[in-house]
Protein backbone atom coordinates (compact mmCIF):
# COMPACT_ATOMS: atom_id res chain seq x y z
CA UNK A 1 0.00 0.00 0.00
CA UNK A 2 1.53 2.86 -0.86
CA UNK A 3 0.62 6.60 0.65
CA UNK A 4 2.38 9.38 -0.49
CA UNK A 5 1.11 13.02 -1.27
CA UNK A 6 2.90 12.99 -4.72
CA UNK A 7 1.85 10.16 -6.97
CA UNK A 8 0.09 12.18 -8.78
CA UNK A 9 3.24 13.84 -10.29
CA UNK A 10 4.13 9.96 -11.10
CA UNK A 11 1.20 8.85 -11.81
CA UNK A 12 -0.90 5.82 -10.18
CA UNK A 13 1.66 2.31 -10.47
CA UNK A 14 0.61 0.06 -13.33
CA UNK A 15 3.37 -2.38 -12.86
CA UNK A 16 6.38 -3.03 -11.02
CA UNK A 17 9.49 -5.24 -11.57
CA UNK A 18 10.99 -7.06 -8.46
CA UNK A 19 14.85 -6.30 -10.50
CA UNK A 20 16.56 -7.02 -7.46
CA UNK A 21 16.50 -6.97 -3.19
CA UNK A 22 16.73 -3.05 -3.13
CA UNK A 23 15.28 -1.98 -6.48
CA UNK A 24 12.04 -2.21 -8.20
CA UNK A 25 11.09 -0.70 -11.78
CA UNK A 26 8.12 0.74 -11.64
CA UNK A 27 5.74 1.69 -14.44
CA UNK A 28 3.05 4.61 -13.87
CA UNK A 29 0.63 6.03 -16.37
CA UNK A 30 3.79 8.83 -16.58
CA UNK A 31 6.14 7.05 -17.50
CA UNK A 32 8.99 4.38 -16.09
CA UNK A 33 10.69 4.64 -13.07
CA UNK A 34 13.26 3.23 -11.12
CA UNK A 35 12.52 2.75 -7.26
CA UNK A 36 15.48 2.02 -4.22
CA UNK A 37 14.29 0.39 -1.45
CA UNK A 38 15.37 2.15 1.63
CA UNK A 39 16.43 1.30 3.64
CA UNK A 40 18.73 -1.14 1.43
CA UNK A 41 16.74 -4.01 2.77
CA UNK A 42 13.68 -6.38 2.53
CA UNK A 43 10.71 -5.42 4.16
CA UNK A 44 10.07 -9.29 5.82
CA UNK A 45 7.30 -8.61 8.22
CA UNK A 46 4.21 -6.76 8.04
CA UNK A 47 5.54 -4.65 11.20
CA UNK A 48 7.99 -3.00 9.38
CA UNK A 49 7.84 0.29 7.82
CA UNK A 50 10.25 1.67 4.63
CA UNK A 51 9.66 3.78 2.12
CA UNK A 52 11.32 3.87 -1.66
CA UNK A 53 12.92 6.17 -3.17
CA UNK A 54 11.39 6.90 -6.77
CA UNK A 55 13.75 7.92 -9.76
CA UNK A 56 12.33 8.93 -13.05
CA UNK A 57 14.44 7.48 -15.57
CA UNK A 58 13.90 9.82 -18.11
CA UNK A 59 14.07 12.85 -15.80
CA UNK A 60 16.94 12.11 -12.96
CA UNK A 61 16.18 15.16 -10.87
CA UNK A 62 12.56 14.57 -10.18
CA UNK A 63 13.03 12.26 -7.16
CA UNK A 64 10.47 11.45 -5.17
CA UNK A 65 9.87 9.61 -2.05
CA UNK A 66 7.18 7.24 -1.70
CA UNK A 67 5.91 5.53 1.75
CA UNK A 68 4.86 2.26 2.18
CA UNK A 69 3.89 0.17 4.18
CA UNK A 70 4.58 -3.47 3.93
CA UNK A 71 6.69 -4.89 0.93
CA UNK A 72 4.49 -7.86 1.00
CA UNK A 73 1.01 -5.47 0.29
CA UNK A 74 2.81 -4.24 -2.19
CA UNK A 75 2.96 -7.11 -4.00
CA UNK A 76 0.23 -8.90 -3.50
CA UNK A 77 -1.44 -5.69 -4.58
CA UNK A 78 -0.08 -5.99 -7.50
CA UNK A 79 0.22 -9.21 -8.24
CA UNK A 80 -3.95 -9.31 -8.01
CA UNK A 81 -3.67 -6.39 -10.16
CA UNK A 82 -1.74 -7.76 -12.84
CA UNK A 83 -1.45 -11.40 -12.39
CA UNK A 84 0.25 -12.23 -15.68
CA UNK A 85 3.63 -9.72 -14.66
CA UNK A 86 4.26 -9.77 -11.00
CA UNK A 87 5.80 -13.87 -11.15
CA UNK A 88 7.21 -13.48 -14.69
CA UNK A 89 8.87 -10.15 -13.39
CA UNK A 90 9.89 -11.32 -9.54
CA UNK A 91 11.54 -14.38 -10.65
CA UNK A 92 15.18 -14.38 -10.74
CA UNK A 93 16.87 -15.70 -13.71
CA UNK A 94 19.12 -19.05 -12.72
CA UNK A 95 21.45 -18.61 -15.65
CA UNK A 96 22.61 -16.72 -18.46
CA UNK A 97 20.09 -18.50 -20.62
CA UNK A 98 17.43 -17.60 -18.28
CA UNK A 99 18.61 -14.18 -18.26
CA UNK A 100 18.74 -13.87 -22.10
CA UNK A 101 15.71 -15.27 -22.75
CA UNK A 102 13.76 -13.68 -20.01
CA UNK A 103 14.11 -10.27 -21.72
CA UNK A 104 10.98 -9.46 -21.04
CA UNK A 105 11.17 -9.63 -17.51
CA UNK A 106 11.77 -6.29 -16.70
CA UNK A 107 14.58 -3.88 -16.44
CA UNK A 108 16.73 -6.01 -14.00
CA UNK A 109 16.73 -8.95 -16.57
CA UNK A 110 17.13 -6.59 -19.67
CA UNK A 111 20.25 -5.08 -18.08
CA UNK A 112 21.99 -8.26 -16.80
CA UNK A 113 21.76 -9.93 -20.39
CA UNK A 114 22.94 -6.60 -22.01
CA UNK A 115 26.18 -6.45 -19.62
CA UNK A 116 26.41 -10.48 -20.49
CA UNK A 117 26.44 -9.60 -24.24
CA UNK A 118 28.93 -6.34 -23.20
CA UNK A 119 31.17 -9.07 -21.86
CA UNK A 120 31.22 -10.88 -24.95
CA UNK A 121 32.36 -7.98 -26.21
CA UNK A 122 28.89 -6.89 -28.01
CA UNK A 123 29.60 -2.63 -28.37
CA UNK A 124 26.01 -1.75 -29.13
CA UNK A 125 24.44 -3.30 -25.96
CA UNK A 126 27.25 -2.02 -24.18
CA UNK A 127 26.44 1.48 -25.27
CA UNK A 128 22.76 0.65 -24.25
CA UNK A 129 23.71 -0.70 -21.05
CA UNK A 130 25.94 2.18 -20.02
CA UNK A 131 23.43 5.20 -21.46
CA UNK A 132 20.52 2.78 -19.26
CA UNK A 133 22.45 3.32 -16.01
CA UNK A 134 23.87 6.73 -16.06
CA UNK A 135 20.53 8.15 -15.17
CA UNK A 136 20.26 6.03 -12.00
CA UNK A 137 24.13 6.55 -11.27
CA UNK A 138 23.42 10.54 -11.46
CA UNK A 139 20.39 10.03 -9.25
CA UNK A 140 22.64 7.94 -6.51
CA UNK A 141 25.90 10.64 -6.76
CA UNK A 142 23.12 13.50 -6.61
CA UNK A 143 21.81 12.25 -3.22
CA UNK A 144 25.69 12.59 -1.63
CA UNK A 145 26.99 15.27 -3.57
CA UNK A 146 25.61 18.61 -4.20
CA UNK A 147 27.99 20.49 -6.83
CA UNK A 148 27.23 18.97 -9.97
CA UNK A 149 30.42 19.54 -11.78
CA UNK A 150 31.17 17.01 -8.70
CA UNK A 151 28.34 14.57 -9.54
CA UNK A 152 29.64 14.48 -13.10
CA UNK A 153 32.56 13.52 -12.42
CA UNK A 154 31.45 11.09 -9.68
CA UNK A 155 29.28 9.31 -12.57
CA UNK A 156 32.21 9.23 -14.88
CA UNK A 157 34.63 7.55 -12.20
CA UNK A 158 31.62 5.18 -11.65
CA UNK A 159 31.21 4.20 -15.44
CA UNK A 160 35.60 3.98 -15.81
CA UNK A 161 35.09 1.25 -13.01
CA UNK A 162 32.24 -0.91 -14.60
CA UNK A 163 34.55 -0.45 -17.79
CA UNK A 164 37.63 -1.99 -15.45
CA UNK A 165 35.68 -4.89 -13.19
CA UNK A 166 33.09 -5.48 -15.83
CA UNK A 167 34.21 -9.02 -15.78
CA UNK A 168 33.21 -9.74 -12.12
CA UNK A 169 29.87 -9.39 -13.11
CA UNK A 170 28.26 -12.67 -12.58
CA UNK A 171 24.86 -12.67 -15.40
CA UNK A 172 22.86 -15.03 -13.14
CA UNK A 173 22.86 -12.67 -9.91
CA UNK A 174 21.20 -9.41 -10.13
CA UNK A 175 22.73 -6.81 -11.91
CA UNK A 176 21.29 -3.86 -9.71
CA UNK A 177 23.09 -4.61 -6.67
CA UNK A 178 26.12 -4.76 -8.43
CA UNK A 179 26.13 -1.54 -10.01
CA UNK A 180 24.85 -0.06 -7.04
CA UNK A 181 27.48 -1.56 -4.66
CA UNK A 182 30.53 0.10 -7.53
CA UNK A 183 28.67 3.26 -7.24
CA UNK A 184 28.17 3.58 -3.89
CA UNK A 185 31.76 2.72 -2.89
CA UNK A 186 33.23 5.03 -5.58
CA UNK A 187 30.83 7.79 -3.98
CA UNK A 188 31.84 7.18 -0.76
CA UNK A 189 35.35 7.25 -1.61
CA UNK A 190 35.43 10.80 -3.57
CA UNK A 191 33.53 11.90 -0.24
CA UNK A 192 36.26 10.54 1.96
CA UNK A 193 39.14 11.90 0.02
CA UNK A 194 37.26 15.00 -0.53
CA UNK A 195 36.71 15.49 3.68
CA UNK A 196 40.50 14.78 3.69
CA UNK A 197 41.88 17.14 1.45
CA UNK A 198 39.28 20.17 3.10
CA UNK A 199 41.20 18.73 6.27
CA UNK A 200 44.26 19.80 4.87
CA UNK A 201 43.38 22.86 3.04
CA UNK A 202 42.84 26.56 4.98
CA UNK A 203 40.74 29.36 4.40
CA UNK A 204 42.41 32.14 3.00
CA UNK A 205 41.18 35.57 4.66
CA UNK A 206 42.29 39.24 3.45
CA UNK A 207 44.72 39.23 6.41
CA UNK A 208 46.72 36.54 4.75
CA UNK A 209 47.00 38.15 2.01
CA UNK A 210 50.66 39.67 1.00
CA UNK A 211 51.38 41.70 -2.24
CA UNK A 212 54.40 41.62 -4.43
CA UNK A 213 53.29 45.60 -6.20
CA UNK A 214 51.31 48.26 -4.52
CA UNK A 215 48.37 47.63 -7.25
CA UNK A 216 46.08 45.99 -4.71
CA UNK A 217 46.02 49.17 -2.44
CA UNK A 218 44.75 51.70 -5.54
CA UNK A 219 42.20 52.21 -3.00
CA UNK A 220 43.66 54.16 -0.45
CA UNK A 221 45.72 55.92 -3.19
CA UNK A 222 42.69 57.01 -4.44
CA UNK A 223 41.64 58.36 -0.83
CA UNK A 224 44.88 60.19 -0.98
CA UNK A 225 43.84 61.68 -4.03
CA UNK A 226 40.36 63.04 -3.26
CA UNK A 227 41.55 64.13 0.30
CA UNK A 228 44.75 66.35 -1.55
CA UNK A 229 41.72 67.46 -4.23
CA UNK A 230 39.81 68.62 -1.31
CA UNK A 231 43.04 69.96 0.32
CA UNK A 232 44.43 72.46 -2.58
CA UNK A 233 40.61 73.76 -2.91
CA UNK A 234 41.01 74.77 0.59
CA UNK A 235 44.06 76.77 -0.54
CA UNK A 236 44.08 80.75 -0.64
CA UNK A 237 43.78 81.54 -4.62
CA UNK A 238 47.72 82.39 -4.89
CA UNK A 239 49.04 79.50 -3.12
CA UNK A 240 45.89 76.91 -5.07
CA UNK A 241 47.50 78.98 -8.52
CA UNK A 242 50.93 78.21 -8.01
CA UNK A 243 50.52 74.12 -7.23
CA UNK A 244 47.78 73.92 -9.95
CA UNK A 245 50.44 74.94 -12.79
CA UNK A 246 53.77 73.91 -11.10
CA UNK A 247 52.51 70.48 -9.52
CA UNK A 248 49.52 69.52 -11.31
CA UNK A 249 50.07 70.61 -14.93
CA UNK A 250 53.99 70.25 -14.12
CA UNK A 251 54.21 73.90 -15.94
CA UNK A 252 58.35 75.49 -15.85
CA UNK A 253 58.71 78.60 -13.76
CA UNK A 254 58.96 80.80 -16.59
CA UNK A 255 55.47 79.09 -18.17
CA UNK A 256 53.44 79.41 -15.22
CA UNK A 257 54.99 83.25 -14.54
CA UNK A 258 53.68 84.39 -17.99
CA UNK A 259 50.18 82.48 -17.79
CA UNK A 260 49.47 83.33 -14.24
CA UNK A 261 50.84 86.86 -13.94
CA UNK A 262 52.54 86.43 -10.97
CA UNK A 263 56.58 86.60 -10.63
CA UNK A 264 58.85 83.73 -10.24
CA UNK A 265 59.55 84.64 -6.65
CA UNK A 266 56.16 84.85 -5.75
CA UNK A 267 54.89 81.84 -7.40
CA UNK A 268 58.58 79.99 -5.76
CA UNK A 269 57.28 81.19 -1.84
CA UNK A 270 53.23 81.00 -3.04
CA UNK A 271 54.61 76.93 -4.09
CA UNK A 272 56.31 76.83 -1.05
CA UNK A 273 53.76 77.78 1.53
CA UNK A 274 51.11 75.74 -0.42
CA UNK A 275 53.26 72.74 0.03
CA UNK A 276 53.75 73.57 3.95
CA UNK A 277 49.69 74.76 4.53
CA UNK A 278 49.04 70.80 2.68
CA UNK A 279 51.24 69.20 4.58
CA UNK A 280 49.90 70.25 7.45
CA UNK A 281 45.98 69.55 6.85
CA UNK A 282 47.04 66.38 5.13
CA UNK A 283 49.38 65.21 7.98
CA UNK A 284 46.28 66.59 10.49
CA UNK A 285 43.91 64.66 8.90
CA UNK A 286 46.24 61.16 9.27
CA UNK A 287 46.86 62.01 12.67
CA UNK A 288 42.90 62.35 13.49
CA UNK A 289 42.62 58.94 11.61
CA UNK B 1 37.07 17.54 -19.11
CA UNK B 2 35.65 14.92 -21.18
CA UNK B 3 31.57 15.13 -21.09
CA UNK B 4 29.66 11.76 -20.42
CA UNK B 5 28.70 10.68 -23.73
CA UNK B 6 32.40 10.95 -24.89
CA UNK B 7 33.34 8.85 -22.06
CA UNK B 8 30.66 6.38 -23.07
CA UNK B 9 31.71 6.66 -26.67
CA UNK B 10 35.24 5.89 -25.50
CA UNK B 11 34.27 3.42 -23.38
CA UNK B 12 32.24 1.38 -25.78
CA UNK B 13 34.83 1.95 -28.24
CA UNK B 14 37.35 0.05 -25.41
CA UNK B 15 34.74 -2.90 -24.91
CA UNK B 16 37.05 -6.12 -25.60
CA UNK B 17 35.34 -9.39 -24.94
CA UNK B 18 36.44 -9.93 -21.29
CA UNK B 19 36.39 -13.28 -19.62
CA UNK B 20 34.40 -13.78 -16.84
CA UNK B 21 35.69 -14.16 -13.01
CA UNK B 22 35.02 -17.95 -12.00
CA UNK B 23 32.88 -18.35 -9.23
CA UNK B 24 34.67 -16.84 -5.89
CA UNK B 25 34.60 -20.18 -4.26
CA UNK B 26 36.29 -22.14 -7.24
CA UNK B 27 39.25 -19.48 -6.94
CA UNK B 28 39.51 -20.16 -3.47
CA UNK B 29 39.73 -23.59 -4.07
CA UNK B 30 42.76 -22.99 -6.26
CA UNK B 31 44.45 -20.43 -4.07
CA UNK B 32 44.34 -23.29 -1.25
CA UNK B 33 45.21 -25.50 -3.24
CA UNK B 34 48.22 -23.72 -4.41
CA UNK B 35 48.99 -22.82 -0.60
CA UNK B 36 48.84 -26.85 0.26
CA UNK B 37 51.29 -27.51 -2.62
CA UNK B 38 53.24 -24.45 -0.96
CA UNK B 39 53.22 -26.12 2.29
CA UNK B 40 53.98 -29.32 1.17
CA UNK B 41 56.90 -28.44 -0.62
CA UNK B 42 58.35 -26.50 1.91
CA UNK B 43 57.41 -30.04 4.40
CA UNK B 44 59.84 -31.84 1.75
CA UNK B 45 62.67 -29.45 1.99
CA UNK B 46 62.79 -28.87 5.53
CA UNK B 47 60.99 -31.68 7.12
CA UNK B 48 58.38 -31.94 9.89
CA UNK B 49 59.44 -31.21 13.56
CA UNK B 50 60.20 -33.70 15.25
CA UNK B 51 57.99 -34.20 18.03
CA UNK B 52 54.92 -34.13 15.48
CA UNK B 53 53.50 -36.89 16.48
CA UNK B 54 53.86 -36.59 20.45
CA UNK B 55 52.09 -33.13 20.20
CA UNK B 56 49.44 -34.33 17.68
CA UNK B 57 48.34 -36.33 20.49
CA UNK B 58 47.65 -33.43 22.53
CA UNK B 59 44.02 -31.81 22.21
CA UNK B 60 44.69 -28.63 22.19
CA UNK B 61 47.83 -28.97 20.33
CA UNK B 62 45.82 -30.74 17.58
CA UNK B 63 42.83 -28.36 17.89
CA UNK B 64 45.06 -25.29 17.42
CA UNK B 65 46.43 -26.69 13.99
CA UNK B 66 43.31 -27.52 12.75
CA UNK B 67 41.75 -24.19 13.81
CA UNK B 68 44.56 -22.35 12.64
CA UNK B 69 44.08 -23.92 9.19
CA UNK B 70 40.00 -23.80 9.33
CA UNK B 71 40.67 -20.16 9.72
CA UNK B 72 43.28 -19.83 6.76
CA UNK B 73 40.14 -21.81 4.58
CA UNK B 74 37.38 -19.87 5.94
CA UNK B 75 39.34 -16.25 5.36
CA UNK B 76 40.34 -17.13 1.92
CA UNK B 77 36.67 -17.66 1.46
CA UNK B 78 35.51 -14.45 2.58
CA UNK B 79 38.03 -12.39 0.94
CA UNK B 80 37.46 -13.90 -2.26
CA UNK B 81 34.08 -13.79 -1.70
CA UNK B 82 33.90 -10.25 -0.43
CA UNK B 83 36.37 -9.00 -3.48
CA UNK B 84 33.17 -8.90 -5.01
CA UNK B 85 31.05 -6.19 -5.40
CA UNK B 86 27.81 -7.37 -5.08
CA UNK B 87 28.37 -9.67 -2.25
CA UNK B 88 27.89 -8.57 1.78
CA UNK B 89 29.81 -7.36 3.88
CA UNK B 90 28.67 -10.01 6.63
CA UNK B 91 30.81 -12.56 4.82
CA UNK B 92 33.76 -11.03 6.50
CA UNK B 93 32.66 -12.68 10.20
CA UNK B 94 33.17 -16.04 8.48
CA UNK B 95 36.51 -16.58 9.77
CA UNK B 96 35.12 -15.64 12.98
CA UNK B 97 34.47 -18.96 14.94
CA UNK B 98 37.31 -20.31 14.25
CA UNK B 99 39.88 -17.37 14.77
CA UNK B 100 38.11 -17.44 18.17
CA UNK B 101 39.11 -21.16 18.73
CA UNK B 102 42.85 -20.68 17.60
CA UNK B 103 43.12 -17.55 19.33
CA UNK B 104 42.13 -19.69 22.79
CA UNK B 105 44.27 -22.59 21.91
CA UNK B 106 47.34 -20.04 21.67
CA UNK B 107 46.30 -18.64 25.24
CA UNK B 108 45.74 -22.01 26.45
CA UNK B 109 49.33 -22.99 25.27
CA UNK B 110 50.78 -20.22 26.89
CA UNK B 111 48.83 -20.28 29.61
CA UNK B 112 50.29 -24.27 29.89
CA UNK B 113 53.36 -23.85 28.90
CA UNK B 114 54.25 -20.95 31.02
CA UNK B 115 54.86 -23.58 33.50
CA UNK B 116 56.94 -26.06 31.79
CA UNK B 117 59.26 -22.99 30.04
CA UNK B 118 62.84 -23.39 30.24
CA UNK B 119 65.58 -21.34 29.30
CA UNK B 120 66.82 -23.88 26.82
CA UNK B 121 63.71 -24.45 25.06
CA UNK B 122 64.37 -23.05 22.00
CA UNK B 123 67.51 -22.82 20.23
CA UNK B 124 68.43 -19.79 18.88
CA UNK B 125 69.47 -21.66 15.05
CA UNK B 126 65.06 -22.18 15.24
CA UNK B 127 63.91 -18.60 15.12
CA UNK B 128 65.96 -18.16 11.47
CA UNK B 129 64.28 -20.85 10.24
CA UNK B 130 61.45 -19.97 11.68
CA UNK B 131 61.38 -16.50 9.97
CA UNK B 132 63.01 -18.41 6.42
CA UNK B 133 59.40 -20.68 6.63
CA UNK B 134 57.73 -17.52 7.11
CA UNK B 135 58.91 -15.78 4.44
CA UNK B 136 58.67 -18.21 2.38
CA UNK B 137 55.25 -19.42 3.09
CA UNK B 138 53.75 -16.04 3.36
CA UNK B 139 55.06 -14.14 0.49
CA UNK B 140 54.34 -16.16 -2.30
CA UNK B 141 50.49 -16.78 -0.39
CA UNK B 142 50.62 -12.81 -0.70
CA UNK B 143 51.35 -12.02 -3.85
CA UNK B 144 49.04 -14.36 -5.38
CA UNK B 145 46.30 -13.20 -3.40
CA UNK B 146 47.24 -9.81 -4.70
CA UNK B 147 46.99 -10.83 -7.85
CA UNK B 148 43.78 -13.12 -7.92
CA UNK B 149 42.26 -10.30 -6.32
CA UNK B 150 43.19 -6.97 -7.73
CA UNK B 151 39.56 -6.37 -9.19
CA UNK B 152 39.27 -5.34 -5.49
CA UNK B 153 41.72 -2.54 -5.76
CA UNK B 154 38.42 -0.06 -6.59
CA UNK B 155 35.80 -1.32 -4.28
CA UNK B 156 36.84 -2.85 -0.41
CA UNK B 157 40.65 -2.97 -1.07
CA UNK B 158 41.58 -2.74 3.04
CA UNK B 159 38.81 -5.20 3.70
CA UNK B 160 39.67 -7.53 1.25
CA UNK B 161 43.35 -7.20 2.47
CA UNK B 162 43.09 -7.65 5.93
CA UNK B 163 40.65 -10.64 5.46
CA UNK B 164 43.63 -12.36 2.80
CA UNK B 165 46.02 -11.64 5.19
CA UNK B 166 44.51 -13.01 8.03
CA UNK B 167 44.45 -16.30 5.78
CA UNK B 168 47.65 -16.08 4.62
CA UNK B 169 49.13 -15.70 8.61
CA UNK B 170 46.79 -18.15 9.48
CA UNK B 171 47.94 -21.01 6.74
CA UNK B 172 51.42 -19.85 7.65
CA UNK B 173 50.68 -20.16 11.33
CA UNK B 174 49.56 -23.78 10.64
CA UNK B 175 52.71 -24.41 8.69
CA UNK B 176 55.39 -22.93 11.59
CA UNK B 177 53.67 -24.86 14.00
CA UNK B 178 53.65 -28.00 11.92
CA UNK B 179 57.62 -27.43 10.54
CA UNK B 180 59.05 -26.17 14.24
CA UNK B 181 59.71 -27.07 17.57
CA UNK B 182 57.89 -23.95 18.95
CA UNK B 183 56.88 -24.47 22.53
CA UNK B 184 57.82 -21.50 24.57
CA UNK B 185 55.26 -19.28 25.88
CA UNK B 186 57.16 -16.38 24.18
CA UNK B 187 57.94 -17.80 20.55
CA UNK B 188 54.39 -19.08 20.14
CA UNK B 189 52.76 -15.72 21.31
CA UNK B 190 55.69 -14.27 18.11
CA UNK B 191 55.28 -16.44 15.80
CA UNK B 192 51.28 -17.06 15.98
CA UNK B 193 49.83 -14.40 17.42
CA UNK B 194 52.76 -11.65 16.52
CA UNK B 195 53.13 -12.93 12.84
CA UNK B 196 49.50 -12.74 12.63
CA UNK B 197 49.62 -9.25 13.62
CA UNK B 198 52.17 -8.10 11.92
CA UNK B 199 50.91 -9.21 8.40
CA UNK B 200 47.38 -7.54 9.29
CA UNK B 201 49.40 -4.10 9.97
CA UNK B 202 51.24 -4.91 7.17
CA UNK B 203 47.75 -5.32 5.11
CA UNK B 204 46.11 -2.48 6.63
CA UNK B 205 49.02 -0.17 5.66
CA UNK B 206 50.30 -0.91 2.13
CA UNK B 207 47.42 -3.44 1.04
CA UNK B 208 45.13 -1.09 -0.88
CA UNK B 209 48.29 0.52 -2.19
CA UNK B 210 49.35 -3.18 -3.40
CA UNK B 211 46.31 -3.46 -4.77
CA UNK B 212 45.66 -0.24 -6.63
CA UNK B 213 49.61 -0.55 -8.16
CA UNK B 214 48.72 -4.27 -8.93
CA UNK B 215 45.63 -3.61 -10.40
CA UNK B 216 47.17 -0.56 -12.62
CA UNK B 217 50.30 -2.70 -13.65
CA UNK B 218 47.75 -5.49 -15.13
CA UNK B 219 45.23 -3.62 -16.59
CA UNK B 220 47.89 -1.36 -18.53
CA UNK B 221 49.80 -4.86 -19.41
CA UNK B 222 46.35 -5.65 -20.98
CA UNK B 223 45.52 -2.64 -22.63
Amino acid sequence: MIQAANTSRIGSLNRVDWCSRRVRCLTTTRGSYSAMLYPYRPVRSARERGYITIVCSSQPAHVHTLHLTCQRKLRRRHAARHPASTPMSSRRPSSLKDATDVASAGRYCDRAALMARAQAGEREAYRRLLEDITPFIRALASRRLRDPSEVEDAMQDVLLTVHVIRHTYDPSRPFAPWLAAIANRRIIDRLRSRARSNLRQTQLSPKHETFLVAEPKLEYTGSDAAALRTAIDGLPSGQRQAIKLLKLEEMSLKEAAAQSGMSIAALKVATHRAVSSLRKMLGGQRRSK
Amino acid sequence: MITTPDLIAALVEDATPVRRLRPPLARATAWLIFAVLLIAALGALHGLRTDLAEHLLQPVFTLGIVASFVTGVLAAVAAFLVSLPDRSRLWLLLPAPSVAVWMSTIGYGCLTDWVSLEPDGVRVGETLRCFVTLILTGLPLSLVFLVMLRHAAPLRPTMVAITGSLSVAAITATALSVFHNLDATVMILIWNLGTSVLIIALACTLGPKMFSWVSKRLILDRA
